[in-house]
């Protein structure tokens, strides 16, 4: 009986097609055209301009507090890419990017951070789940869809984000290892932006990445560099692949940098150096791949700054919209907090949506569209 | 028209901000998300962006200012809203606190309290206030007569002067009911004699004395232990007293009460309390004296399906017959129903028990302690005696009075029966006497 | 009709469920080849496969939190925990989710799932194996709560979450899996969510309880006529969440007099939220104040005490007679 190594399945890979000097890969750059790239490259800018304006937003106090998304548009935007219409797509809360091209419009996005659920309605025909705030534990909705997707023999696949800081969670080890046992088509992307808030990487685990986990669960696991689009996007492809095939679930883990605050609450020069934001202000990913996309001809420095302008106008519509929305009676109707609870209202939460419908009126209060509605007998007695 | 720019709340519940900058000056065009100031919060240091195009108008904070959250900070002339107008309602319901629709009504409409006269809540159960409030009665005006003074809803009936009758309700058996504790087994006297394991000659069964059971149980064991007692019998011959009482019982009946024997043997053992007063006394053992009472309450025995009760007649000595009968009545109803008031179960001089409406021709009463004495009535019946040499039909009541022979003796006793007998026998007499 | 106990009763739900909806999966730790460790699953493996009838690995998060995932990809999971005191690993899916998703996204994603938790002692079980913590539920806008009594209601209840558009927490009261049968028709029956039951009718003392409790409810009922000839009526909530307020104020509002009672602990219990609405609804017809009869409020105590805590027939009666003398 002697001692022997016992062969892991799996072998840890690191990959990166586009370098932070726009150099790219021949051999692994990935087959998408002009207009793929175009897309990408879009969306990842509007996250990014979206991300800003939303910064000037929070402190006009025009929406609320809200964790900011720069520096996670490559690895949102490369792996989403490799979805069809038909997936799912269940987020954490910086895929801005990925849920702007999945058909969330921007002013729903700014609803959600100015205090309201409906920023929270996937629209109609988009199969994604809402941003998710308490972390990791949409990593097991999306393990139970997967388990749904086997159960109805679909060849349909889900992509799921989480951070490095999520990883410690339970609920990453236990969607990790569902997914795993019961061959779910999974792709869980992890955003490795190397804080959680203001607690580095190294105080989450001891291991060197988050993408040898996969080990233990016995699936694929690859490191990717973060702020390459392309890399991305080539991992989350060739994992959607096995995974539509029924090879199961893979674990990528996209290396990356979140270039704000945590949240617009947060001061991260008590936990960072400037030199260190600089370092990885240059490591930017959608400088390099304005640059390969300009070497490759698609996007010059014209076409680009109006891209940009373009995008800002659309920033600048979607602003109102929301305005509009947020200002409007029906969405502020204190009494919409009572009806989207259950799917038939019980008589008793419908006895408190009474009380305040009272109040309000009583205070003169009461949205116009509620006053004519007739008031339910409360059932309290009077002596 | 101006547009002013308060200091939003910039982390999650900021309060204030510091001033570390201000970026414009008055008269400055701005765009649109031009940094404006930069200030520091508890949580960090943030550039504000200007919300809208313009010219600045004033600037109301200056560099090292603390400002509140909601502050007007700065003001735009010429300056478009970057945000559309907003509909009143929307704004009304966004902002409460600020603009606020004149309400129809005054905003705190007082509500009518009641004036109090005393000092706080009057003691009821809620549906005894429901009751107070159908029947128009001020339960600050009413006494209660529940535990610690509570009003109860008789309490309430009787006020509003429609009696207890006046409303269909379930009996309330329970209304006067110690509460049942847990049953911890205790010796009711300080030397329990021992009993025999009588589970060895089949099966038993345990039933604790619970509340009046183990009252009634203390009260005799102290009556057996410390009263010396006597007993002694006699018979009165009631067949006038009887007649009298069948004739008028219809009319006393409307009055509200019940002309039984009882009224009668109340006003006939007053009579011979005041003539024979030890029997209206209690032995001090403590300093070895006897207490002589002015005052006549006697103990009338009630019979309830939960135990012997003794509710007292307080002052029979001032009562009348038609009153005395009254008053018998409700007692005892209210002791069968559990609703008698604790002061009329205290402060008794001397008992009646009459086991007459349920049979018997006799009995040994015992003492009710700590009283001197007490008169037991069997079942007056009608009876052949001789009178004047011959046979006759009468009505005959036996008597019997148990004594405390620390303080009477056996004659003064039979005097005292034969006293409270004759006046039975003779109402004519009773009323002259009493 | 077929005599039952509600362990069998539970199981034939469950087996009808899976019978007659394709979409119905039943998932747990130990449910396929085990057939449950109470045996509530006997025989779903054997007649519908793992596909359906689905052993999970050991994680209870994980058990639920794929659950929601399954429902709002159209599935109708029927989740198992083993015990209710393990319910708390997957508390957060619960309350951060499962009750939650409905509400904001606006109905657009709904999680119809039931969540089947064996609570309650009784069983002299082991240590952590006895809770009775409804009240976390209740306190978790979005769920709904039912809590079965007997089998034929058990049965009923059960079709009826498992049809439920909501998540629904089933809370089984392990300790009259088998404590007694009942007839259960043949014809699949449910009960509206949201209703209570009047079990026993009388006019002077309304007990309200729900569960296992409901059996020392009845007892003391009995024995209060037996002694006192006082008759109680019984009022069966059956769902915790909604609760049928109308159901208890009107039995209230006749006998004047109440208590509630359950084996969780008094403090912010379901007892405390039924005193409340009688306070609310029918405060002038109360004769006296609505008792409660619960779990102390503690840690329900390892087998040797659990009697004690527990609320039975004496305690209940005591707290009657009480109630009634006040």
């Amino acid at each position: 009986m002697p001692k022997k190594p016992i062969k892991l399945p799996e072998n840890i890979e690191y990959l990166s097609i586009l370098d932070e000097n726009a150099k790219v890969d021949k051999e692994l750059e990935p087959k998408l055209s002009a207009d793929d790239l175009k897309t990408m490259y879009r969306y990842m800018v509007l996250a990014r301009r979206g991300d800003e304006r939303m910064l000037n937003l929070q402190r006009q106090g025009r929406i609320g507090t809200f964790p900011q998304s720069s520096g996670h548009e490559a690895v949102s935007m490369g792996s989403v890419y490799a979805l069809e219409k038909s997936d799912w797509h269940v987020p954490a809360y910086r895929e801005f990017a990925g849920m702007l091209y999945r058909g969330w419009p921007l002013e729903t996005m700014f609803l959600y951070w100015g205090g309201f659920e409906e920023g929270a309605v996937p629209p109609e025909g988009v199969n994604d789940l809402p941003i998710c705030v308490p972390v990791g534990s949409q990593l097991l909705h999306a393990a139970g869809i997967g388990m749904a997707m086997r159960f109805k023999e679909e060849k349909k696949v889900v992509l799921t984000y989480f951070g490095d800081g999520s990883s410690s969670e339970g609920d990453f080890h236990e969607a990790l290892n569902f997914a795993s046992v019961f061959n779910a088509p999974v792709v869980f992307v992890c955003q490795n932006n190397q804080y959680a808030i203001s607690v580095p990487l190294a105080r989450q685990m001891k291991c060197e990445t988050i993408a040898q986990r996969a080990v233990s669960y016995g699936m694929p696991g690859v490191k990717v560099d973060g702020n390459d689009v392309l890399a991305m996007y080539a991992a989350t492809a060739a994992a959607v692949e096995r995974a539509r095939a029924g090879g199961g679930p893979t674990l990528i883990e996209g290396l990356t940098y979140r270039m704000t605050p945590h949240t617009t609450s947060d001061d991260p020069k008590r936990y960072r150096s400037e030199e260190e934001m600089k370092q990885w202000a240059n490591k930017d990913s959608l400088i390099r791949f304005a640059r390969y996309l300009e070497d490759k001809g698609v996007l010059d420095g014209d076409a680009r700054k109006k891209l940009h302008e373009e995008i800002d106008e659309e920033i600048k519509a979607a602003v109102k919209r929301f305005e509009e929305q947020a200002q409007s009676e029906e969405l502020l109707n204190p009494l919409r907090m009572f009806d989207y609870l259950y799917a038939d209202t019980p008589p008793d939460l419908d006895e408190q949506r009474e009380e305040l419908k009272r109040f309000l009126a009583k205070k003169g209060k009461l949205p116009a569209s509620e006053a004519g509605k007739e008031q339910a007998h409360t059932g309290r007695e009077r002596g | 028209m101006a547009i002013e720019f308060k200091l939003p709340d910039l982390g999650e519940g900021i309060h204030e901000a510091e001033i570390l900058e201000v970026k414009v000056k008055v008269g400055d065009q701005v765009k649109e998300d031009q940094p404006i100031f930069e200030v520091e919060t508890d949580k960090a240091v943030v550039e504000i962006p200007c919300p809208v195009a313009g010219r600045v108008e004033q600037i109301l904070v200056k560099k090292g200012d603390t400002v509140k959250v909601g502050t007007v900070m700065i003001t735009f002339a010429g300056a478009a809203p970057a945000a559309p107008e907003k509909p009143a309602a929307a704004e009304a319901a966004r902002a409460p606190e600020e603009k606020r629709p004149a309400p129809a009504a005054p905003e705190r409409q007082a509500v009518p309290v009641q004036a109090r006269a005393g000092e706080g809540p009057v003691p009821a159960t809620p549906a005894t206030r429901r009751l107070a409030r159908e029947l128009g009665v001020d339960l600050r005006q009413v006494p209660g007569s529940g535990p610690a003074g509570r009003v109860l809803a008789d309490d309430v009936r009787a006020f509003a002067g429609r009696g207890a009758g006046g409303r269909e309700e379930a009996p309330r058996r329970f209304a006067e009911r110690e509460p049942a504790e847990p049953f911890t087994p205790q010796p009711i006297t300080a030397e329990p004699a021992e009993l025999p394991r009588f589970e060895r000659w089949g099966q038993v069964e345990r039933v604790p004395l619970r509340s009046l059971r183990r009252k009634i149980a203390l009260s005799m064991t102290q009556s057996w232990t410390h009263i010396p007692r006597v007993s002694s019998f006699d018979e009165a011959d009631i067949t006038l007293l009887e007649s009298l009482r069948q004739k008028h019982e219809t009319q006393f009946l409307k009055n509200g009460g019940k002309l039984t024997l009882t009224v009668f043997a109340l006003k006939a053992v007053v009579a011979a309390l005041q003539q024979f007063p030890q029997f209206n006394s209690s032995l001090d053992e403590s300093t070895g004296e006897i207490v002589l009472k002015h005052y006549y309450n006697i103990g009338v025995a009630v019979a309830t399906n939960r135990g012997l009760i003794v509710p007292v007649v307080k002052d029979v000595n001032k009562k009348g017959i038609g009153a005395l009968a009254a008053e018998l009545q409700e007692m005892a109803q209210k002791t069968r129903d559990g609703k008698v008031e604790l002061e009329r179960l205290q402060g008794g001089t001397f008992t009646i028990t009459n086991i007459g409406p349920i049979g018997g021709t006799g009995m040994v009463p015992m003492v009710n302690f700590p009283e001197a004495a007490i008169l037991g009535m069997a079942r007056s019946a009608q009876k052949p005696v001789v009178r004047n040499g011959a046979i006759e039909v009468r009505w005959i009541l036996p008597l019997a009075i148990s004594f405390d022979h620390r303080i009477c003796d056996g004659a003064e006793a039979a005097r005292f029966l034969r006293h409270v007998a004759e006046l039975l026998e003779d109402p004519l007499q009773l009323l002259v006497e009493v | 009709m077929a005599e039952m106990n509600m362990a069998k009763a539970i199981n034939k739900a469950l087996y009808e469920a899976l019978e007659r909806d394709e979409r119905v999966v039943v998932l747990g730790e130990d449910v396929g080849a085990d057939e449950g460790v109470f045996r509530i699953t006997e025989g779903l493996l054997a007649k519908f496969g793992d596909k359906r009838v689905i052993d999970t690995p050991l994680a209870e998060s994980g058990i639920i939190g794929t659950s929601i995932g399954m429902a709002i990809y159209g599935l109708r999971p029927v989740a198992e925990i083993q015990f209710a005191g393990f319910d708390y690993y997957a508390f957060h899916q619960i309350e951060s989710h499962a009750s939650r998703f409905r509400n904001r996204t606006r109905g657009r994603v709904t999680v119809p799932m039931v969540m089947r938790f064996p609570y309650g002692g009784g069983i002299r079980a082991l240590e952590h194996h006895s809770e009775s913590r409804e009240t976390y539920y209740a306190h978790t806008p979005g769920l709904k709560i039912v809590v079965p009594s007997g089998p034929r209601n058990a049965r009923a209840l059960l079709h009826s979450a498992i049809q439920d558009p909501d998540p629904v927490v089933y809370y089984e009261p392990k300790a009259i899996y088998r404590a007694f049968k009942e007839e259960v028709p043949d014809t699949i029956e449910t009960l509206p969510i949201g209703r209570a039951q009047v079990v026993r009718e009388g006019r002077e003392i309304t007990l309200i309880s729900y569960g296992a409790s409901l059996r020392q409810v009845l007892e003391a009922a009995e024995m209060l006529e037996e002694e006192d000839g006082v008759k109680a009526e019984v009022v069966d909530l059956l769902s915790i969440v909604p609760m049928d307020t109308k159901t208890i104020v009107d039995s209230v509002r006749k006998t004047g007099r109440a208590v509630v009672v359950h084996e969780a602990p008094r403090n912010c219990g379901i007892a405390a939220e039924v005193v409340a609405r009688i306070n609310e609804h029918v405060f002038l017809y109360l004769e006296a104040p609505v008792a409660r009869v619960t779990g102390y409020d503690v840690p329900i105590p390892y087998f040797s005490k659990e009697k004690a805590y527990l609320p039975d027939a004496d305690r209940i009666l005591d707290a009657c007679r009480q109630t009634l003398s006040f």
